[in-house]
């Protein structure tokens, strides 16, 4: 390298592997993990809140609420997460998610 | 370490959603994407109001905006000092400066959403530069409206899948930040080999 700005050109080659690194990626993610608007996380979490529950996995917001036997509004507001439910409950977040997989299923096999 | 950020938007609302997009303006790595789409998807939800996700992400985007500029007018003659003028960083620094000088609004439009983690950067070369700050400021109000609608929308349409969307997004936005930076790296080099022929022959 004659007298050449050597800072500059590894500054360009990394940006260029960088720019590489993010464009495989990127095609990685869509080919394998596309987002299909409708669909439901791949499993119930304890930062949900029962209205997302709901909303996600696409069951009426009443049998979320028999379920965990809670009050829900309609509007937004009285927002609570399944960890907190649970703590306040002192049992594990784990016992919710199950109840609410459990209900889930018995909705999709009545409709 | 994905579900606690997640968790701190049902808990702690709209707030937490200013604070991360406010941090995130000042290059402090929060996932400011993937906080906005959880935004966008308690209001699918009906746990949160649209206004307000919205009045949270924006505001707390604008004034992190105005923060790094501040913090760049503070530093930048004392980085300018520290580094001196014959430096490639410091050269490099003047090009961006002068671009900024040239295109303010259009950068720092441009810097908000589709090239947004140069963001925070063009917030502390702005203020360093001494930017027009009516510039900026309206390339930042404007430019953080685009990036907050764009992100709050993803969430509230993909809002079981904002995971997946953040991956996708944060790849698609470090590969359009990448090409950026290689067009003005690019056109340094090429400037710099000018100069160096000018010189070569200059002395023949």
């Amino acid at each position: 390298m004659t007298r050449r700005n050597r800072p500059l050109t590894i500054a360009f080659i990394i940006t260029v592997a960088l720019t590489l690194f993010f464009a495989v990626r990127l095609v990685l993610f869509m080919f394998f993990q596309p987002p299909h608007h409708d669909e439901p996380p791949t499993a119930i979490e304890p930062w949900m809140t029962p209205k997302f529950v709901a909303h996600a996995w696409h069951i009426p917001p009443e049998i979320v609420a028999d379920t965990l036997g809670l009050d829900m509004p309609k509007k937004p507001g009285g927002r609570i997460t399944l960890h907190e439910l649970a703590d306040e409950r002192g049992v594990d977040p784990e016992v919710l998610i199950l109840m609410l997989e459990q209900a889930i299923q018995e909705f999709e096999l009545s409709k | 370490m994905t579900d606690t950020f997640l968790e701190l938007v049902p808990v702690y609302g709209v707030w937490a959603i200013a604070l991360t997009t406010f941090l995130s303006c000042l290059a402090v790595p929060v996932p400011s994407s993937l906080i906005m789409l959880a935004g966008g998807a308690f209001v699918a939800s009906n746990d949160l109001t649209l206004w307000s996700v919205v009045a949270g992400a924006w505001g707390g985007a604008v004034l992190g905006d105005q923060t790094g500029y501040r913090f760049g007018a503070w530093g930048g003659g004392l980085l300018r000092r520290g580094l001196g003028h014959r430096s490639t960083t410091a050269k490099l620094l003047t090009q961006a400066q002068n671009l900024l000088d040239q295109r303010g609004f259009m950068a720092v439009f441009l810097s908000r959403w589709l090239f947004s983690p140069l963001g925070p950067y063009v917030n502390f070369l702005g203020g360093a530069g001494r930017m027009a700050w009516p510039h900026f400021t309206v390339g930042s109000f404007s430019g953080e409206a685009v990036w907050v609608a764009v992100y709050v929308s993803l969430g509230f349409a993909f809002s079981g899948q904002i995971t997946a969307v953040a991956d996708i997004a944060a790849n698609f936005a470090g590969l359009l930040a990448g090409l950026a930076l290689t067009a003005f790296l690019g056109r340094a080099m090429l400037r710099s080999r000018k100069k160096r022929k000018l010189h070569q022959s200059a002395k023949q």
